[in-house]
């Protein structure tokens, strides 16, 4: 569980607890106390959804000015014991309770069962490349024994189609170790189809969802004139998943890939100071890392610090006198560099006894992480939005504002008649309308007027 | 920075708060809590207009959450003077008593 995730549960249930709190405390003011601590805890929610302006304004205007209000109006009244009267509906408790639970579960249910049907984040798109590190060709010599048929290299072409489109993006005479830059594309479902003149050799298809990052690796010998045959190495494509995530300062990200031998191999990182062969003088030497790279699989990648390293690979039982398969002595990371370390057969190399015939690819780029949108919730660009887009909104919101001043002003006014009406009534006899002298009224056709005492008259005793 | 937290965690707390918020008004009596339960339910809308805004990444969401803050404000204002001048006259908050007004 991710250090987020912990923070949304921690005030997901503060929030919910005040709420809680609210609703059945007994005293108003606790009841405000506790909504503002929702509030609260709903701006720091804000801030996790990239909304810090809204979470300054929550706190500033509801935790502010509103629950001052709310306060000030409570202690004004001075009505902060609440007795409920719910007595004389009792079953409305049961009713509400039910009401909310069945709400929950008609807008919770398909929320939890099929999740929504939401669209990723805008704006990131998958990024693709390919990687020819596949040994495609006319065989020159047939492989005996442990040893690899050799193969006159030929260019290919790779064809990448997306399903619900006719255009297709062709990348034409791919050499062995090319590495073609990051092609940004829509998502959706492609199709990869490496080909050469004779025809298809192999194809994929493959569902891009947005943020993927994926290397198309060409691996393996195929004889060009007869893909399927098996001369060699098996021969296909891996879609390699390259990781978005960011490195931390002073790491470098290393993603290491096998296609030299059908046997896994290890990369092992040896601590520095020591010797790549694992044992010096009877002693295991330090080792820091082990990876293991099944033929054609994509390995675990691991971030390491920047600087010197030594790595090698080798094949994955090793014992004590086993020589290394490759070494990279002195194996330089740079920071914030992601690179891929491709493992492939050699023939140029000069054969030579107890020397395996391998080369490296490597292809570095920086680290891909998510774009960031700094752009987003900040105050100046809400500014912007709501004095271009939103002009009409603003100004019937201010005039609205405007409205309920006005009326405020005019709930709280002093009751009843203006001070004027009032003086002018203070000392006229009223006409009073009560049960006996209406009854005397309609009896006797006559209206009584009855002086009404100065004291009972509660309009007049405050003034002067 | 993206969060970790899928979209519709949030929208579930906007659910749970809202029918507090709901429960507060159909149960309290004390017409300040039911103005409370209101304020409740209003900034559980608006905790999901963010949700959205960020899953959509449109401003859209966020500008109108700004908007409900508005007209909550306005609301409050009104509402509590409302509160006031009714206490003024019945010398109670208490929707039990406020309902006998009639006739």
């Amino acid at each position: 569980m991710g250090f987020e995730v912990v923070l949304f549960l921690a005030l997901g249930i503060v929030a919910i607890a005040c709420a809680i709190g609210m609703l059945i405390s007994n005293n108003a003011v606790h009841s405000a106390l506790f909504l503002i601590g929702n509030f609260g805890c709903v701006a720091l929610l804000f801030l996790m959804l990239d909304a810090p302006f809204l979470s300054m304004v929550q706190i500033a205007v509801y935790a502010g000015a509103i629950m001052v209000l709310f306060l000030f109006v409570i202690m004004l009244l001075g009505a902060e014991r609440t007795q409920d009267t719910t007595r004389q509906f009792r079953w409305l408790t049961g009713a509400a309770t039910a009401l909310g639970v069945s709400f929950l579960i008609a807008f919770g249910a398909p929320l939890l069962l099929s999740g929504l049907e939401l669209p990723g984040s805008v704006g990131v798109n998958p990024l693709i490349r390919v990687v020819h590190a596949a040994q495609i060709g006319t065989v020159q010599t047939e492989g005996e024994g442990d040893a690899l048929p050799e193969i006159a290299q030929e260019p290919v072409t790779v064809t990448i189609e997306a399903a619900d489109s006719d255009e297709a993006l062709v990348i034409e005479n791919l050499q062995f170790s090319d590495v073609t830059d990051f092609i940004e594309v829509d998502e959706g479902i492609y199709s990869v189809t490496l080909s050469n003149d004779a025809g298809e050799l192999a194809s994929l298809q493959l569902t891009l969802a947005p943020e993927d990052v994926i290397s198309f690796v060409a691996y393996g010998q195929a004889d060009s004139s007869n893909p399927t045959a098996d001369i060699g190495l098996p021969f296909n494509v891996l879609p390699l998943q390259q990781s978005r995530a960011q490195t931390d300062e002073n790491q470098a990200r290393v993603q290491a890939l096998n296609i030299f031998s059908e046997a896994p191999l290890s990369l092992i990182e040896v601590g520095p100071d020591k010797a790549l062969n694992l044992t010096t003088e009877g002693e295991v030497a330090d080792i820091v890392r082990v990876v293991e790279l099944p033929y054609g699989g994509q390995g675990e990648s691991f971030d390491l610090n920047d600087g010197a390293h030594q790595l090698a690979f080798y094949p994955a039982e090793i014992e004590s006198d086993t020589e290394p398969i490759q070494r990279l002595f002195e194996y330089n990371a740079e920071e914030g560099v992601e690179q891929l370390i491709v493992l492939v057969p050699d023939y140029d190399a000069p054969i030579q006894e107890g020397r395996y015939r391998t080369r490296v690819l490597d292809s570095t780029q920086e680290t891909l992480p998510l774009p960031t949108r700094e752009a987003f919730g900040n105050p100046r660009d809400i500014g912007i939005d709501l004095f271009t887009t939103y002009l009409l909104p603003v100004n019937m919101v201010g005039f609205l504002l405007l409205v309920a001043l006005i009326g405020v002003i005019m709930l709280t006014r002093p009751t009843g008649l203006d001070a004027k009406k009032r003086r002018a009534t203070r000392n006229r006899r009223r006409k009073v309308s009560r049960p006996l002298t209406s009854v005397i009224s309609q009896q006797t056709g006559r209206d009584v007027v009855v002086d009404t005492p100065r004291l009972d008259n509660p309009d007049t005793t405050d003034d002067d | 920075m993206l969060t970790t937290v899928p979209t519709e965690a949030f929208i579930m707390l906007s659910a749970v708060l809202f029918v507090l918020g709901v429960m507060g008004v159909l149960l309290r009596k004390n017409a300040i809590i039911i103005f409370m339960s209101v304020e409740l339910m209003l900034n559980a809308s608006n905790l999901a207009l963010a949700a959205f805004a960020r899953q959509w990444g449109d401003l859209g969401g966020q500008v109108f959450v700004f908007f409900v803050m508005t007209v909550a404000a306005a609301e409050v204002a009104v509402g509590l003077a409302l509160i006031v001048a009714i206490f003024r006259n019945r010398q109670s908050i208490n929707i039990d008593d406020l309902h006998q007004m009639e006739g």
